[in-house]
C-alpha cells in the first residue's frame, strides 16, 4: 500500500547498535519503499556511503572527513536513532552535532527509537529537538514505520 | 358788707374750701355718670350693629341658596334642553313633549332671573346696613375717647392718694429692715453654735488616731521579733545550702567533663553555635572531617569557617546555609541535601548536614549541626541509578529482537505461514508481549523501591491526562466489545503531579478493569472532586471480581487471584502493587468493593489523590512490602 503511495523513494539514515535490530529495521523499512542507510556509530553515520546500503563499518580519519561526509547528508529525509551506539558518542552527541549545524538539518526529522527508557534521557533527547521517542520494546516495528510516514507525509503535525 | 360775725377768717377759707371741694365732687361724678351713659349708648349701638350683621349675612346666606338653586336651575334647564334635544332626534310625537320642556326651561329661566334680581336687591339693602353699621361704630369711637380723657383726670386724683400712701410705705420698710438686722444677729449666733459643736467632735477624732498608733506600734514589735526568727533561720539555710552547693558543683563538674568526652567523641562531625551563627563548640570527628582545629574555629563564624559549595562547585549562599535556616527562618529542622565541602587539602567531599535549633525558655540561643562525610551513599545511589537503567536497557534489547522478527515473520514478510506455524508464532509473540509487560513493571517496581524513580511534579490537566490513557486502551476496549463510558469532571483544577506517576496510576486501574471484564462487560470511569483539595477516581466493571478469600492480597507484589489465573488473562501481579505504592506515597487513598460469586460480579475501584502533590514525597520512602 505505502509503495504505492510513495512517489520517490524516501531516504532514512538509520542509527542502531545491535546487529539483529538494525537488520530487521533495515528489512521492514526496505519493505516499506524507504532507501535505508544502516549505521552502528556517530563516526559512521557521519562518513556514510548515501549509495551504500550495507552495514560495515567505515573509520573516520578526520573530523573534517566527518563534516565533509555530513554535507552529503541532506539527501537525508529522517533519521531513526537508537540511543546506545558503537563507539564513545551515543545518540544524544549525534543529535547535539547534527543541530549544531543549524538550518541545513533543522527540517530532517529525527525519530529516537530506543530502550533507554528514563526520563531523564527522553526528556534531554525532546529538549534538543527531536520528533518522537519511542520505546523500541513497547512497540511494533510497523507501527512505528507507519507512525514515522505519516509524519513525513504531515510533517509539524 | 358781711352781716355775719367774722368767727374767724380762717373759719371761713375752711368753708369756702369745703363748698368747693363739694362741688368738684359733685361734677366728678356727673361726668362719671354721663362717661356711663355714654359707654352704656356706645354699647347698644355696638349690639345693633351686630345684630344688623347677622341679619346681613342670613340675606347673604339666603341670597347664596338661591344662587345655588338657580345653578342647579340652570343646570337642570341645560339637562332638560339636553333630553328635549335627543327627543326631538327620535320621534314627531316626542316633539310636542320637547316643546313643553323647552317652555317650561323657559319659564324656570325667567324665574331663576327673578331670584337672581332679589338676590341683586338684598345686596343693596346688606351694603346700607353695612354704611350705618360703619357709622355707628366712628361715633362709638368718638364716645370711647371721650371716656379715656375723663379716665386721665380721674387718674391725677388717685396719683395724690398714692404719694401719701408711699409716705406709709417706707416707714413699713424701715421696720422691716429692723427686724432683718435682729434675724442677721440670730443667724451669727446659730454659725458660732455649730463651730462650738465641730471642735467638739474635732478632739474625739483625735482621741480615736491616738488609740490606732498606740497599737500599730504593738504590731511593729511583733513583725521585728518575727524578722528577727527568720534571719537566725535563714542563715542555718544558707549554711546548709552553700555545702549543698559545693558537693553539686563537684558532681556537676564530673558529668560535665563525661558530657564534653561523649560529645567530642561522638563519630560524626558535631558543631554547636551561638544564636549569632558563632561556633561554640567542635568535636574531633568535625575538626578532622573540616580538617579545622577547635581552638580556631571557635569564636569565629560558621560560615566563614566552613564555606559551603554545591555540587557544581558554586558557593551556596548565606540564607541557604543550615545556621541560617535555622536562625533566620525559625525552622525546626534543615537538611541540606546537596551541600560540598572543600578541605584546606584540596578534597571535596559531599556532607549529609542536619542543623537543629537550641532552645531554652523558649529562646532559640544557638544551633546544632551534626554532619558526615556521604561520599559513600552517593557512590550506592549512582550505582542502584545505573542498575536500573542498565537492566531495563540489558532486558528489554532481546525482548524486542524476539518481538520485531516475530512480528514479521506473522506478517508474512519472509513467506507466508501455515495454521500451526502462524498458531505457535502467536504464543511466541504473545509470550514476548506478556515478558515486555513484566520487565517493564518490574523495573517501575524497581525504580520506586530503589528510590531512582525521579520525581517531576508539574501542573497537570488529569482529563487529558485520562483521556490519552483512554485512547491507548481503545483497541482493546473494542476488540473485547466493552460498553465504556468516562467523564471528567469539568473545570477541575491542575494536579501538581509527576504526569508519569499519574499516568501509571490510571494506565493500571482502566487495563486491569478492561482485562478482567468479559465481553460485552460495561465499564464506567468516573473523576470528580473528593473535596477541595483531592480528586476521587471511580472505575466500576461488571468484570469477574475479586475472591473474597483473596481481596486482602490484591496489592501485594506479583499476587494474582485464582479466578483470573484460571481464565487464562495476561497480567503481572505488580499493577495494583505499584498503584498503591504511588497512591500512598501521595498522600492518597485507594479502595474497593468486589463481587466474584452469583449473577452480578464485578468491581469498583476507588482513587483518591491530593490535588497538589502527586508524587511530591521522596520516592526513597517506599518500602517493599
Amino acid at each position: 500500500m505505502t509503495k504505492k503511495t510513495a512517489p520517490k523513494k524516501k531516504t532514512i539514515l538509520v542509527m542502531e547498535d545491535e546487529r539483529p535490530l538494525l537488520e530487521a529495521i533495515h528489512a521492514k523499512l526496505e519493505k516499506h519503499g524507504f532507501s535505508v542507510i544502516a549505521t552502528r556509530s556517530v563516526e559512521q553515520a557521519f562518513n556514510a556511503k548515501i549509495e551504500n546500503t550495507d552495514v560495515d563499518v567505515i573509520t573516520v580519519r578526520s573530523i573534517e572527513q566527518a563534516l565533509d561526509y555530513l554535507e552529503r547528508l541532506e539527501q537525508v529525509d529522517a533519521v531513526w536513532l537508537d540511543h546506545h551506539l558503537l563507539g564513545k558518542e551515543d545518540g544524544l552527541d549525534f543529535v547535539k552535532k547534527f543541530k549544531a549545524n543549524g538550518e541545513r538539518w533543522k527540517n530532517i526529522p529525527v525519530f529516537v527509537v530506543s530502550n533507554a527508557a528514563s526520563p531523564t534521557t527522553i526528556q534531554s533527547y525532546i529538549r534538543s529537538g527531536v520528533s518522537k521517542y519511542y520505546v523500541k520494546s513497547d512497540h511494533r516495528l510497523d507501527a512505528i514505520i507507519k507512525d514515522i510516514e505519516s509524519f513525513l507525509e504531515h510533517p509539524i503535525a | 358788707m358781711n352781716t355775719r360775725p367774722l368767727t374767724s377768717a380762717s373759719d371761713e377759707i375752711i368753708l369756702n374750701l369745703k363748698v368747693l371741694a363739694a362741688e368738684k365732687e359733685s361734677v366728678r361724678r356727673k361726668l362719671a355718670v354721663t362717661a356711663a351713659k355714654l359707654a352704656a349708648t356706645a354699647e347698644k349701638l355696638a349690639v345693633t350693629a351686630r345684630e344688623k350683621e347677622v341679619v346681613r349675612r342670613k340675606l347673604a346666606v339666603t341670597a347664596e341658596e338661591k344662587e345655588s338653586v338657580r345653578r342647579s336651575l340652570v343646570v337642570t334647564a341645560a339637562k332638560l334642553a339636553t333630553t328635549a334635544e335627543k327627543l326631538a332626534m327620535t320621534a314627531k310625537e316626542k316633539e310636542g313633549v320637547r316643546r313643553k320642556l323647552a317652555i317650561t326651561a323657559a319659564k324656570l329661566a325667567v324665574t331663576a332671573e327673578k331670584l337672581a334680581a332679589t338676590a341683586k336687591e338684598k345686596e343693596s339693602v346688606r351694603r346700607k346696613l353695612a354704611v350705618t353699621a360703619a357709622k355707628l361704630a366712628v361715633t362709638a369711637e368718638k364716645l370711647a375717647a371721650t371716656a379715656a380723657k375723663l379716665a386721665a383726670t380721674a387718674e391725677k386724683l388717685a396719683a395724690t392718694a398714692k404719694e401719701k400712701e408711699s409716705v406709709r410705705r417706707n416707714l413699713v420698710v424701715t421696720a422691716a429692715k429692723l427686724a432683718i438686722v435682729a434675724e442677721e444677729k440670730e443667724v451669727v449666733r446659730r454659725k458660732l453654735a455649730i463651730t462650738a459643736a465641730k471642735l467638739a467632735v474635732t478632739a474625739k477624732e483625735k482621741e480615736s488616731v491616738r488609740r490606732t498608733l498606740a497599737v500599730t506600734a504593738k504590731e511593729k514589735e511583733t513583725v521585728r521579733r518575727t524578722l528577727a526568727i527568720t534571719a537566725l533561720k535563714l542563715k542555718k539555710s544558707y549554711e546548709t545550702l552553700e555545702k549543698k552547693v559545693l558537693e553539686r558543683t563537684k558532681s556537676l563538674e564530673m558529668a560535665h567533663a563525661k558530657e564534653e568526652a561523649i560529645l567530642l567523641s561522638i563519630g560524626d562531625g558535631l558543631l554547636a553555635t551561638d544564636e549569632k551563627g558563632n561556633i561554640i563548640f567542635i568535636n574531633k570527628a568535625a575538626e578532622k572531617l573540616l580538617g579545622q582545629k577547635s581552638k580556631i574555629a571557635v569564636g569565629k563564624k560558621f560560615s566563614d569557617v566552613i564555606p559551603l559549595e554545591d555540587e557544581k562547585g558554586a558557593p551556596i549562599p548565606l540564607a541557604k546555609h543550615p545556621v541560617n535556616m535555622v536562625l533566620a527562618a525559625g525552622m525546626a529542622t534543615a537538611a541540606l541535601p546537596a551541600a560540598y565541602y572543600k578541605r584546606k587539602d584540596e578534597k571535596r567531599f559531599p556532607l549529609a548536614i542536619m542543623a537543629t535549633p537550641v532552645i531554652l525558655g523558649g529562646k532559640v540561643i544557638g544551633t546544632i549541626k551534626v554532619f558526615r562525610d556521604i561520599t559513600y551513599e552517593r557512590e550506592i545511589d549512582k550505582a542502584k541509578t545505573e542498575f536500573v537503567s542498565l537492566a531495563s536497557h540489558q532486558l528489554r534489547t532481546p525482548l524486542s529482537t524476539v518481538n520485531w522478527y516475530a512480528e514479521m515473520l506473522l506478517a508474512g514478510d519472509v513467506g507466508a505461514l501455515n495454521e500451526k506455524q502462524q498458531k505457535y508464532l502467536d504464543e511466541v509473540y504473545r509470550s514476548n508481549q506478556r515478558m515486555v509487560e513484566l520487565v517493564n513493571a518490574l523495573l517501575d517496581v524497581a525504580s520506586l523501591e530503589l528510590g531512582t524513580f525521579i520525581i517531576e511534579p508539574e501542573p497537570t490537566d488529569i482529563c487529558t491526562l485520562t483521556e490519552n490513557v483512554i485512547a491507548e486502551e481503545t483497541p482493546q476496549i473494542a476488540a473485547r466489545k466493552l460498553k465504556f463510558s468516562f467523564s471528567c469532571k469539568k473545570d477541575l483544577p491542575l494536579m501538581q503531579a509527576d504526569p508519569r506517576l499519574l499516568r501509571m496510576v490510571m494506565q493500571n486501574i482502566l487495563s486491569n478493569a478492561v482485562k478482567y471484564t468479559p465481553e460485552k462487560g460495561t465499564i464506567a470511569f468516573t473523576i470528580t472532586l473528593a473535596d477541595p483539595k483531592h480528586i476521587l477516581m471511580k472505575m466500576t466493571d461488571t468484570g469477574y471480581g475479586i475472591p473474597k478469600n483473596q481481596q486482602g492480597q490484591i496489592f501485594t507484589k506479583l499476587f494474582r487471584a485464582d479466578n483470573v489465573r484460571d481464565k487464562d488473562t495476561d497480567g503481572t501481579g505488580l499493577g495494583l502493587y505499584i498503584v498503591k505504592s504511588i497512591v500512598e506515597n501521595s498522600g492518597g487513598k485507594i479502595w474497593f468493593t468486589s463481587t466474584s460469586e452469583g449473577e452480578r460480579t464485578g468491581s469498583i475501584f476507588y482513587v483518591t489523590l491530593p490535588l497538589d502533590k502527586v508524587g511530591v514525597p521522596a520516592a526513597t520512602t517506599l518500602k517493599p512490602h
